[in-house]
């Protein structure tokens, strides 16, 4: 008994741990508090058992496959589909963003916005330096004149220059 | 009623009070554009500024920000996948895809006309029911809230397509982030691991902006090249086309300004609610549901429709009862006590010409919005001809931004960050991310309105099936969840007949 998508097997075993640990956070909070939490608990790993069980290639399988519309999962648009994209570039995607975040943190947005525009262009996008840092110093101007300026929002300093 | 309506026109029509109104027209566009912005914070951000004003002009200003807003939203929506203001969330869904297909002219010129059209069904109904709105909103009791929850949730079911099971499930998970954070059943907080920054709950709108912007500009971070997967695709069609779709699809245009009327004026639910019910309404009655999700145009025109007409809804129990309908009306009942007008059914008798001039503010920024957006439709879907490497960190930046700006918190920003990596694994792994946003949204009004419900009969469940209302929204609950099953068992045996 193979499952016939391993990837969307440790999807079902993935939400299965969710809908479990969400059980038994929801048993600690009186009972008032819990009902709700812990039906959805319930129900979360019920559906997650039936996704597992239409991963495999058994009549049931194939039958659940058919009821639940997993057979036809995965038509949708091209963003809804990027299920085949390389883990590695998902990888570096996600670094730029939490580096974008962590350098938003520490320095701020006026200081981290333009350093990530521009490495973002010149390291990822591989676009010429020129061009990288042109957009990065226009960017920022815009959402400084934009956002402080204009509307007299302040931007988060960044740690580092006494932001909290 | 007429004498109002003429004087209230006169102020519109008089250069200062054009004036106002095209002003506002273009703050909400431009607040509707940038993602993470919006409505809110537009008005919240001028309330201030209208002190000094005329009740009249401080209504053409106000009402040209709330008929713009979710006309730039759309465009965003539409472009980049990024919704500008959270109810347009549902127009991603399909008009992005048609982006995709070189078909962003269509999609705008249908969403700007829906958008307006809308609008203008919701400021007719507000000014047909202001004489009855006493009677309307206190139909709806915890019961009735519950109910209308539930038929929230149960749009799930439908809003899926294809991946039913799936979206079950990430329903479920949006159920649970729903539970995060302060619990007015038992007045005690759940699920925050001692985070003090999830004791209000998640936040709206940086999860949504994650969801939708961030996870988007992650999937284009991966795939590189540009959002227009062709050269072909980068064709325009012509936005008239989209004006014409609008007409030619006239039931899922009344359907959705229906909905958005109705949504808008019960306070608590919003915008966003009356968006993703009209879209999976919109698939109820379309032809081809299959496409849903794929670029079918009806499912821009539902949910834009119901965007714009929620105003006029919203409006009812904000005028009459001061409670507002939604964020926006919450930041505007500021407005209307900061030039003295207390909301109430006296503000209706006092100040009737105030409130015209809104109605026909709104009405006319209706209108203005989608002719700018409409001229300038041509070079705004260039954008989607852009590298994708200039444009994911410009709108991540903007997103950021955006998204700090609204409460001044590092926290949003890093809520956004992680519903972004947690949109992009959904859309990996083929979990849909509507069903666990309508699940967010509605989870808190379910679990809240059930408690007060049962708190109400004393602990009698019947209390659910004895009043009318309820009922009624019950019997609409139990017809969405049935229809597809007994159109698809309808469906199948046709099926052999036609292979042969």
């Amino acid at each position: 008994m193979a499952a016939v998508n391993k990837r969307d097997l440790g999807a079902g075993l993935f939400v299965l741990g969710i809908g479990v640990a969400f059980l038994l956070w929801s048993q600690t909070y009186p009972p008032r508090m819990s009902a709700m939490p812990k039906l959805v608990g319930w129900v979360t790993i019920v559906l997650a058992l039936i996704d597992i069980a239409a991963q495999f290639d058994t009549p049931l399988g194939r039958m659940l496959r058919r009821i639940a519309g997993l057979e036809i999962a995965g038509r949708g648009n091209q963003t809804e589909n990027s299920a085949d994209a390389p883990w590695r570039l998902l990888i570096a995607a996600v670094l730029w963003v939490v580096g974008y975040i962590a350098g938003i943190y520490l320095v701020g947005f006026l200081a981290a916005t333009p350093i990530y525009i521009f490495l973002y262009m010149a390291l990822h996008g591989r676009k010429p330096k020129r061009v990288s840092a042109l957009t990065a110093i226009v960017a920022t101007a815009a959402i400084w004149f934009t956002f402080e300026y204009l509307f007299h929002y302040p931007l988060y300093p960044g740690w580092l220059f006494g932001g909290q | 009623m007429l004498e109002s309506t003429l004087a209230a026109l006169q102020v519109l029509f008089t250069p200062s009070g054009a004036a106002f109104l095209f002003v506002g027209v273009v703050i909400g566009l431009l607040f509707g554009v940038m993602p993470g912005l919006g409505g809110p914070t537009a008005i919240a951000l001028l309330m201030p500024l209208t002190f000094t004003m005329q009740s009249n002009h401080a209504m053409a200003l106000i009402g040209g920000i709330m008929g713009a807003v979710s006309a730039g939203g759309s465009i965003s929506a539409i472009l980049l996948n990024t919704p500008g203001t959270a109810p347009n969330a549902a127009t991603c869904f399909d008009g992005y895809p048609l982006a995709q297909q070189g078909k962003a002219g269509l999609a705008i010129g249908a969403a700007a006309t829906a958008s307006t059209l809308g609008g203008l069904i919701g400021a007719v109904v507000l000014v047909a029911v202001i004489p009855v709105m006493k009677s309307i909103v206190l139909l709806f009791g915890p019961p009735e809230f519950f109910m209308l929850a539930i038929m929230g949730l149960s749009a799930i079911a439908l809003s899926t397509g294809g991946q039913f099971l799936r979206g079950l499930i990430a329903g479920l998970i949006g159920l649970m982030l729903s539970f995060v954070g302060y619990n007015a059943v038992s007045g005690g907080v759940r699920f925050t691991l001692n985070i003090e920054y999830l004791w209000d709950g998640i936040p709206l709108v940086p999860a949504l902006t994650g969801l939708f912007a961030i996870s988007e500009m992650i999937a284009l971070s991966v795939s590189g090249g540009t959002i227009v997967n062709n050269k072909a695709a980068g064709n325009v069609t012509s936005v008239i086309d989209g004006v014409a779709a609008v007409f030619k699809h006239w039931k899922t245009l009344l359907q959705g300004s229906a909905i958005g009327t109705l949504i808008g004026a019960v306070p608590g639910l919003g915008g966003t609610v009356a968006a993703f019910l009209a879209y999976t309404a919109a698939m109820q009655i379309s032809k081809h549901p299959e496409t849903f999700g794929k670029g079918n145009i009806e499912g821009v025109i539902g949910p834009e429709s119901a965007n714009n007409a929620k105003d006029g809804g919203a409006l009812i129990p904000t005028l009459a009862f001061g409670v507002p309908g939604s964020a926006e009306m919450a930041v505007f009942l500021g407005v209307l006590v900061l030039h003295g007008l207390d909301p109430g059914p006296m503000l209706l008798i006092e100040h009737e010409g105030v409130i015209f001039s809104l109605i026909l503010a709104l009405s006319a920024s209706c209108i203005i919005a989608t002719l700018i957006t409409l001229t300038f439709a041509r070079y705004l879907v260039m954008i989607t001809l852009i590298d994708v490497h200039v444009l994911v960190p410009l709108v991540i930046a903007v997103s950021l931004v955006g998204v700090y700006a609204l409460q001044e918190t590092m926290g949003d920003v890093v809520t956004a960050g992680i519903f972004g990596l947690l949109g992009y694994l959904m859309m990996r792994f083929r979990f849909p991310r509507v069903t666990l946003v309508i699940a967010l949204i509605l989870g808190e009004i379910a679990e809240r309105s059930f408690f007060q419900s049962l708190n109400m009969s004393n602990g009698d469940w019947t209390i659910f099936f004895t009043r009318l209302p309820a009922l009624i929204l019950l019997a609409i609950t139990i017809g969405c969840l049935t229809f597809p099953a007994v159109q698809a068992m309808r469906k199948r045996p046709q099926q052999p007949a036609r292979a042969e």
